[in-house]
């Protein structure tokens, strides 16, 4: 995604699978399928709920209607909006809630059954009963899917995650359990974000 | 009440009464138009005015039947050549070059293209469509208007593809969608309103035209359906009965600009609808 912009370095390396995803040669179209992403905004495509599914799908391959149908269904349910949407599927997406459109977002990023779904701040445009409603489907997807998911939001990454990572300034500071991170930090740097030195 | 409250509140009144006034001032002369040209042309509509041919000169009756069906031919065509153009380049502006020399190119050239006095392009046409196959005829007066067109065209379908939000873009880039993919299936779906809308001021502003259609359609007494033939149009019939010294005449020229001003007004007032159904729908 950062390519779409001039001006972006990295160094390093990305692994997906053993594989590095910054190699020149990659191929993005098909890396893109297999990582789901979930922005800041929520950022409903301008057609139907129905439509915003299975756009994803229909790229995918998927081309029988009644196989469609279904997996626009599983993926509104995984993301806990089935209720709902049920009787509204034809309805535009931009008429739901910003939370609505949130999780419509993720049921788009679940139905191609990528193998790790990105979450750019999911929450960070939402108001704390929506965040909390995301924040249970999170723990929902984690039991099938690798979730990655950025944050500014200290009590959050503690409240959701296995794993944490610290990033400061672009590089990468410490990586460890959650639980080990909000505890016992090794680094110094982190030990002051979390208490608050700084941030 | 102390005086500078007092004095802002007079001023404010002063500048409230002027702009009141200036805008009045613009809108007596579009009352004043629609007026006149309902008053005197609405009298001259009968059926014989849409069916029948022009009678000659000098003896009543007849209608501009074969002028009314110019301009639709005309207008259509002109469409037909200029919106896929105008969006095709519109899409390339927003999507595609953007920030790119060529990009910057376009975006100027169809700029000073807006600001063409239309008789120019008249003359252009007849120098390039209508000179060299020795004769008017209904193709080079849609050519006119197409080229009047793709400006305005360019311009909104930019504009309304510019207003769907980079996120969206990328977030449909993120499910492995092509570019292409991303352009017509997400980005066109959320521009569509914008751009029917402004195609529609478009062909309004082009069925209205008249210098343009004087060296290329010309004009027919008769039926003509040819592409390669002179063909008779509203505009063109307004500017020839108009300076006729008949009567009847001068009200056949009554009736067809209150025909072309109907219906430039309807499709007008239908494409600001729809724009405000847009952003009702945006709101909800």
């Amino acid at each position: 995604m950062h390519d779409l912009y001039p001006g972006n370095r990295y160094e390093g390396e990305i692994l997906l699978d053993g594989v590095n995803i910054l190699e020149k040669k990659l191929d993005l179209i098909k890396l893109r399928s297999r990582v789901g992403m979930v922005f800041q905004k929520p950022t409903p495509f301008p057609m139907t709920i129905f439509d915003n599914i299975a756009f994803g799908l229909k790229l995918a391959g998927v081309r029988n209607k009644g196989e469609l149908a279904g997996k626009v269904q599983a993926a509104l349910k995984v993301s806990a909006l089935w209720e709902e949407t049920k009787d509204r599927l034809g309805d535009s997406a931009l008429s739901l809630s910003g939370g609505q459109q949130q999780r419509l977002c993720i049921a788009r990023a679940v139905a191609v059954e990528p193998d790790v779904i990105l979450m750019d701040e999911p929450c960070s445009a939402l108001d704390p009963v929506a965040t909390a409603k995301i924040e249970d489907l999170m723990s929902d997807l984690k039991r099938n899917y690798t979730v990655v998911i950025v944050t500014h939001n200290m009590q959050q990454a503690a409240r959701v995650s296995e794993h944490t990572g610290f990033f400061m300034l672009g590089e990468v500071i410490e990586f460890d359990q959650t639980q080990k991170i909000f505890t016992a930090p090794s680094n110094k740097l982190t030990e002051d974000y979390i208490t608050g030195r700084f941030g | 009440m102390n005086s500078p409250y007092l004095r802002r509140k007079i001023i404010n009144l002063l500048a409230l009464g002027a702009s009141f006034l200036s805008a009045a001032f613009g809108i007596l002369f579009l009352v004043w138009i629609l007026k006149d040209v309902a008053s005197f042309g609405f009298g001259a509509l009968d059926v014989a005015f849409f069916t029948q041919l022009p009678s000659p000169p000098g003896e009543t009756g007849g209608g501009l039947g074969n002028a009314i069906a110019g301009t639709a031919l005309i207008t259509i065509i002109a469409t037909a050549i200029g919106v896929p153009a105008g969006i095709l380049a519109g899409t390339y502006l927003s999507e595609y070059g953007r920030g790119s020399k060529t990009a910057e190119v376009v975006r100027f050239l169809s700029e000073i293209l807006v600001s063409a006095p239309s008789i120019v392009i008249g003359i252009f046409v007849y120098a390039i469509a209508v000179k060299p196959f020795n004769g008017f005829s209904a193709l080079a007066g849609a050519i006119a208007l197409a080229i009047i067109m793709l400006p305005v065209v360019i311009r909104t379908a930019e504009e309304m593809l510019k207003l769907v939000p980079d996120a969206t873009r990328e977030a449909a880039l993120a499910l492995g969608a092509p570019h292409w993919k991303v352009t017509v299936f997400v980005v066109y779906r959320g521009a569509l309103r914008g751009i029917i809308t402004g195609v529609m001021l478009a062909v309004a502003r082009v069925a209205g035209e008249t210098a343009p259609l004087l060296f290329t359609s010309f004009h027919n007494a008769f039926w003509s359906f040819k592409l390669n033939e002179p063909t008779a149009t509203l505009t063109v019939s307004i500017f020839n009965y108009a300076m006729a010294p008949y009567e009847d005449w001068h009200a056949k020229a009554w009736g067809a600009a209150f025909l072309i001003t109907a219906l430039v007004l309807i499709v007008t007032v239908s494409a600001r609808l729809i724009v405000g159904r847009r952003k009702g729908a945006l709101t909800s």
